[in-house]
């Protein structure tokens, strides 16, 4: 009978498009797993630029930070970015990429970050050319 | 990057593919040729495409095989039940519509999952509530006490409370330090235990196991606790099985259904006819004879499925599950806050046990519990919850990577 033959080429497409699914899907998990945590090619680069150093002797002026997943700004030495500077809290802020934007948070500082000349609140969404400024140290967003 | 979005789009090219395949397949059958079925089709299409587009477009971080995995497992449920019972399965993509919206409006709108860690009594009162909702305004249906009826619709808390019951204890488990923290973790599940089995839920108590000793595995990696935990479960168990009558039933018709083939083994032992009869290969949709299965659009879909797809098809769907499972746990280790971690592994615990509990209960490994197969199975609270945990998943990818 026709309809038979029919069912049964559809029976075995079926199970074939499934199985495709599963060993395209177990590909992209090995490449996954063998690319470790490495996740380099994004498509936009952030980074902060640094336009005044202040008192800090590890920071020169028109070095550019790269920005990649988190950057942690404070005086502790066990962030990222270490900030020689008085006014600078323990950890101050942190710059991290979220959904392809870039975010400033200040992470309860003393005395504040400054965002284009306002105090940041909790969290603001950078976009290029913004000033950041932490004491008496200011970078500019790129 | 730019190359797993080439994967992606092959993957959700297959997805497509699967889904106008079957329903053509479906609408060929019908001897006047089935328009409905293409209908179904083009709807469920245009719905996981919109969602996929949305989630890569505006929440490109988190991990998108998550919905992919779970929008092909929905597309195989939506397809069954179209075969057995049309007006179920346009309930049913209309559910698979709310879910998904449910889906992503949890990625949109909830802020910052660690934010939540602090609200542990919350959570509590929430499990509490729901897991007894049940004994107080429920109604009996299928022989389990479980099913509250809210204007028309009928809806499992249980579901609900499983979501409160995995947040309760992710920030309770969260900073553990000393066994003296365990109690009170360990009270609550103990109760809501009770509240299953008084309530002739035993799947869902299984579930709650087996959740909980993950999650207790997971935060404290010790295995004497794990160990107390199985021991205390055999416990309550016997106990169980001494005091209450229908733990009994299910265990005896577990040992040998076949005795009790007419009447209270008649859902397990066509169940195995239903799963037998498909062998390898299945007998192609809609040649088959899966009416003669009770509630084969929720419990017993697996044993459909495997009748009318064959049993490769029923392998198939289990591998898609341990993906699932898989992305799911991936999304934990990458992240380093032990609220979210924990949550995550929950979440993706919860799924597991479910298809673990029912696909053994439909082959008869284990004793059989109705429950529903998550994504697969009919039921709009299942799939909305499942989508709701998933899209908390969804967001915890997002900040771990």
């Amino acid at each position: 009978m026709d309809l038979s033959k029919l069912s049964l080429i559809f029976k075995i497409v079926i199970i074939a498009i499934i199985y495709f699914i599963i060993f395209a899907a177990l590909r992209i998990m090995y490449k996954d797993m063998k690319g470790g945590a490495k996740k380099s090619d994004r498509l936009k680069t952030f980074g902060l630029e640094i336009l005044n150093p202040g008192n800090s002797g590890n920071l020169r002026k028109g070095a550019v930070i790269p920005v990649k997943n988190e950057v942690t700004i404070g005086r502790k030495t066990d962030n990222i970015l270490v900030l020689n500077d008085p006014y600078a809290s323990s950890y101050h802020a942190k710059v991290y990429i979220k959904n392809g934007e870039c975010i400033l948070e200040d992470l309860g500082s003393t005395n504040g970050t400054i965002l284009n000349g306002e105090v940041v609140e909790h969290k603001e969404y950078l976009s290029s050319g913004d000033e950041i400024s932490i004491g008496s140290i200011s970078f500019k967003f790129i | 990057m730019l190359r797993t979005d080439r994967d992606e789009k092959k993957l959700m090219m297959y997805t497509y593919l699967l889904c106008i395949v079957c329903f053509l397949n479906l609408a060929i059958l019908k001897q006047p040729f089935d328009k409905g079925a293409l209908v179904m089709a083009l709807v469920t299409c245009l719905l996981i495409g919109y969602s996929y587009f949305v989630i890569r477009k505006f929440f490109s971080d988190g991990d998108k095989f998550i919905f992919i995995f779970s929008s092909i497992l929905s597309v195989i449920g939506i397809v069954m039940i179209y075969r057995l019972n049309m007006a179920a399965s346009i309930k049913q993509v209309i559910w698979f519509a709310v879910s998904v919206t449910g889906f992503i409006l949890t990625v949109v709108i909830l802020p910052d999952i660690k934010r939540f860690s602090k609200y542990k009594y919350i959570f509590l009162a929430g499990t509490i509530i729901f897991m007894g909702m049940a004994m107080v305004i429920g109604t009996e249906i299928n022989g389990s006490k479980n099913w509250v009826l809210i204007g028309g619709l009928s809806l499992q808390p249980s579901e609900f409370g499983k979501l409160f019951f995995v947040a309760y204890l992710a920030t309770a488990l969260k900073d553990f330090k000393n066994f003296k923290e365990l109690i009170e973790p360990g009270i609550v599940v103990m109760v809501c235990l009770g509240f299953m089995v008084l309530q002739k839920d035993l799947g869902s108590a299984l579930i709650f196991f087996g959740i909980s000793i993950t999650m207790l595995y997971i935060a404290t990696s010790k295995l004497k606790y794990v160990v107390t935990c199985v021991g205390l479960f055999a416990a309550g168990a016997m106990i169980s099985y001494q005091l209450f009558d229908h733990v009994r039933v299910r265990f005896m018709i577990w040992q040998n259904p076949w005795p009790y083939a007419n009447n209270k083994g008649y859902q397990i032992v066509q169940s195995l006819f239903s799963v037998a009869s498909g062998g390898l290969t299945g007998t192609g949709l809609g040649l088959g004879h899966p009416e003669y299965v009770p509630v084969n659009t929720s419990d017993f879909i697996f044993a459909a499925i495997c009748e009318e797809m064959g049993i490769l098809i029923g392998f198939a769907i289990i591998i898609l599950y341990f993906l699932l499972f898989y992305r799911c746990m991936r999304a934990a280790f990458y992240e380093e806050d032990s609220f979210s971690r924990l949550l995550a592994v929950g979440f993706s615990a919860m799924i597991a046990c479910q298809v673990l509990v029912i696909v053994g209960g439909v082959i008869n490994m284990i004793p059989l519990t109705g429950i529903t197969m998550p994504l697969v199975s009919y039921g709009g609270s299942s799939m909305l919850i499942t989508f709701l945990a998933l899209g908390i998943i969804q967001k915890i990818s997002e900040e771990g990577r």
